[in-house]
């Protein structure tokens, strides 16, 4: 059975908008890390499908740098995650304001 | 003998690289009698490479070595390379053996300074780069030389930088030189644009026939070449750094402020002497300049109280004497007085600061005094100097005067008599100078300071004197005419000939020269015995004498056309262009760049779901504005 593109495409905007669905709504900054990471796998399925579709390798290679990326956020973000739960014990996006102005 | 030129010039580099590179392991002591040995090395390949020319036939003594391609552009090439022929033979002699004496004298003399070790790499250096000028064998390689004196001259005048003068002093040489530099530089524009070359010999062999004579190309060239000589030899108008560079330690203005150096530009006159006889209008102007300069310095010197700056005008003047002699076209009588001069010069510079160290650094001749006595041997040592300076023994001067006597013509008529008139100041203020120092009443101050514990001075100081003293004495027999011995004039003929007078016009000369600097020296030695013959001698040129402690009003005249409308416009620049234009920009644009960072800084309000939906809208908006665009 052939699968067309727009099946992968629709999966892949139905993660995404889960994701910023969450980013949006969500105030631990864990699953604002998560939902972030749900984008980026979205972007990835849609990257890959259209590769495929197209019979081109080089939305392959973008899904890689991604995932490179994606992995390298997740490590920085954790690691303030918990810098900041160890400092105040409080992991309220909304009151984690001490870049403002 | 290649070999031999190589040691010569390279031996006191190396001497600097080792004495920098030893630094502080080997003792000071150790560091001043390396770099004598250094000096004396170069010294023995210079007389080796004398031997060699001697069995020569004088029609082979002109040798290139070439080291490797220095420089290069298209099918113009600088070669390192080295002429080695009489004219250059003898300036390494010269500064190889007076510059070894000097260094050795040094070692006394610097004894306990704690930049004592630095003083003879700069010694050293200077050597270096003075034989690298008087060896050069193309005109690029000698401008290197020249610029390399200028600085090894600098740090040296500026030895003592912890004292303001030196600072100042050494800063005035190096700019008044930076000017000369420049002649030169033009001078070889020229070469490189019209001849394709600066080696020595195509030039000279090839300038005649692309620059006419009297040209105004020639007359760029020689003018050029004449900047240099005039800035470096400190010849009006650019002399007045030498007096200022006395600030130095007394050893460096024997060496380069008397001995070596400021004779540079009677070298290159006579070096490229082809040049300045294609362009007669300046060379006439190099023998009027030096004329100037013998009678203005020659003045000054009379009411100068420093022992140093007595010295350095005399020095001053007798370059005079020089730049006549090579300016009426007598090169070899004026390379004769520069080998004199080097000796005379050197000695009496030598003998000054076996002075100024037995009395505590004092220069005054007027706290002076009475010294005769306690300095007997330098004293008659000094004698020997200044009967050379008025020019009785090395028949040098009258040598030069007599040349322009034989040639006659405006010009060097007007030499001639000048330089008899600068004979008649030379006795005057060379037997001053002896009469305050040693004789008459010891003054306070000097009864006070003496101290000649051990002997006048330490040995090395005593007998380098007595070296120099010796090779004044010997240098004479070189020349002496008459048909009696014409060494030099016939070693130097091929390359930088004279004007030989007649024995009556010598004769004549000499006695004439001897009346005039001897009778100035009975003259004022009776004078200074004798208070009111003194006042009556001195009465009537009270407004000249005035005139002349303020050296001629130069370093006034160079402060108004230069220093002041420089400092004034600098001024001007500060208050508008500084005050308001930049400083106004850069305030403007300060003022703007906060403004509107305070404007911006509202929207970081730290919370990150705000932010998300700024970049989600964003990109919604740029998503629809494609999608509008899009032919689907």
């Amino acid at each position: 059975m052939h699968v067309g593109v727009q099946w992968f495409v629709s999966v892949s905007a139905i993660l995404f908008g889960i994701g910023l669905y969450g980013v949006f709504t969500r105030r631990s900054p864990l699953i604002l890390l998560l939902s972030v990471e749900i984008m980026l796998n979205a972007c990835n399925l849609a990257l890959i499908s259209f590769s495929r579709y197209q019979g081109q390798q080089s939305g392959q290679v973008f899904a890689l740098v991604v995932m490179a990326v994606a992995a390298s956020e997740v490590v920085v973000g954790l690691g303030i995650v918990v810098a900041v739960a160890r400092r105040k014990g409080d992991l309220d996006v909304d009151r984690l304001t001490g870049l403002r102005n | 003998m290649e070999a031999l030129a190589w040691i010569c010039l390279f031996t006191p580099l190396v001497g600097v690289a080792a004495l920098t590179l030893a630094g502080s392991r080997i003792s000071r002591q150790a560091a001043a009698w390396a770099g004598t040995l250094f000096a004396f090395v170069a010294f023995a390949a210079a007389i080796g490479e004398l031997i060699a020319m001697l069995g020569e036939n004088a029609s082979a003594r002109a040798h290139t070595y070439t080291l490797y391609t220095w420089a290069g552009s298209g099918t113009f090439r600088v070669p390192f390379s080295v002429l080695v022929d009489p004219l250059s033979v003898t300036e390494m002699l010269i500064v190889a053996g007076v510059g070894a004496v000097i260094v050795m004298y040094s070692i006394g003399y610097m004894l306990g300074d704690v930049k004592e070790r630095r003083f003879f790499v700069y010694l050293d250096l200077f050597l270096f780069s003075m034989l690298l000028l008087v060896m050069a064998g193309n005109f690029v390689l000698l401008l290197a030389g020249w610029g390399l004196v200028g600085l090894s001259s600098y740090l040296l005048i500026g030895f003592w930088h912890e004292r303001p003068e030196p600072v100042a002093a050494a800063k005035k040489a190096f700019v008044m030189n930076a000017i000369g530099d420049v002649g030169i530089a033009i001078a070889i524009f020229f070469m490189v644009r019209d001849l394709g070359t600066t080696d020595f010999s195509t030039v000279f062999s090839t300038a005649s026939q692309h620059w006419a004579k009297g040209s105004a190309d020639a007359d760029w060239v020689a003018a050029g070449l004449l900047l240099g000589a005039l800035a470096k030899s400190a010849q009006i108008p650019l002399h007045t750094w030498l007096p200022d560079a006395m600030e130095g330690p007394t050893p460096v203005s024997a060496l380069i402020h008397a001995a070596t150096m400021v004779t540079a530009g009677v070298y290159l006159v006579a070096r490229a002497h082809v040049l300045f006889e294609n362009a007669p209008d300046i060379q006439t102007l190099v023998a009027l300049l030096g004329l100037l300069t013998l009678l203005m310095a020659g003045v000054v010197a009379l009411v100068q109280t420093d022992i140093k700056r007595i010295i350095a005008y005399s020095t001053m003047s007798q370059i005079g004497y020089m730049f006549t002699a090579v300016g009426v076209g007598a090169y070899s009588a004026g390379m004769f007085l520069l080998l004199a001069h080097a000796f005379f010069k050197a000695l009496l510079f030598l003998g000054a600061g076996i002075v100024i160290h037995a009395l505590d650094g004092e220069q005054d001749v007027r706290r002076m005094g009475g010294l005769g006595s306690a300095l007997p041997k330098t004293k008659w040592m000094m004698w020997i100097g200044t009967i050379a300076l008025i020019g009785f023994w090395p028949f040098s001067k009258d040598d030069v005067l007599a040349a322009a006597l034989q040639k006659g013509g405006a010009t060097a008529d007007l030499v001639w008599a000048g330089g008899l008139v600068g004979a008649f100041f030379t006795g005057i203020y060379a037997t001053r100078l002896m009469r305050l120092t040693f004789y008459g009443e010891r003054s306070q101050f000097a009864s006070e300071h003496l101290h000649t514990g051990h002997g006048e001075a330490p040995w090395v100081m005593f007998w380098t004197v007595a070296l120099l003293a010796v090779g004044t004495l010997l240098a004479g027999f070189l020349e002496i005419g008459y048909g009696i011995s014409n060494v030099f004039f016939d070693w130097l003929a091929r390359v930088a000939p004279t004007i030989e007078p007649t024995d009556a016009r010598d004769l004549a000369t000499t006695a004439l020269a001897w009346l005039a600097g001897g009778g100035a020296a009975l003259l004022t030695w009776r004078a200074y015995g004798d208070p009111a013959l003194l006042a009556r001698l001195k009465r009537p040129w009270g407004t000249m004498a005035g005139v002349a402690e303020h050296k001629f009003y130069w370093d006034e005249l160079y402060d108004r056309i230069a220093y002041l409308p420089a400092s004034a416009v600098a001024i001007a620049i500060y208050r508008f262009f500084e005050r308001w234009v930049i400083w106004g920009t850069i305030s403007l644009v300060t003022y703007i760049v906060s403004m509107v960072a305070r404007g911006t800084a509202d929207a970081q309000t730290g919370i990150v779901r705000q932010y998300a939906t700024v970049l989600v809208a964003g990109a919604a908006v740029l998503g629809v504005y494609f999608l509008s665009k899009a032919t689907l």
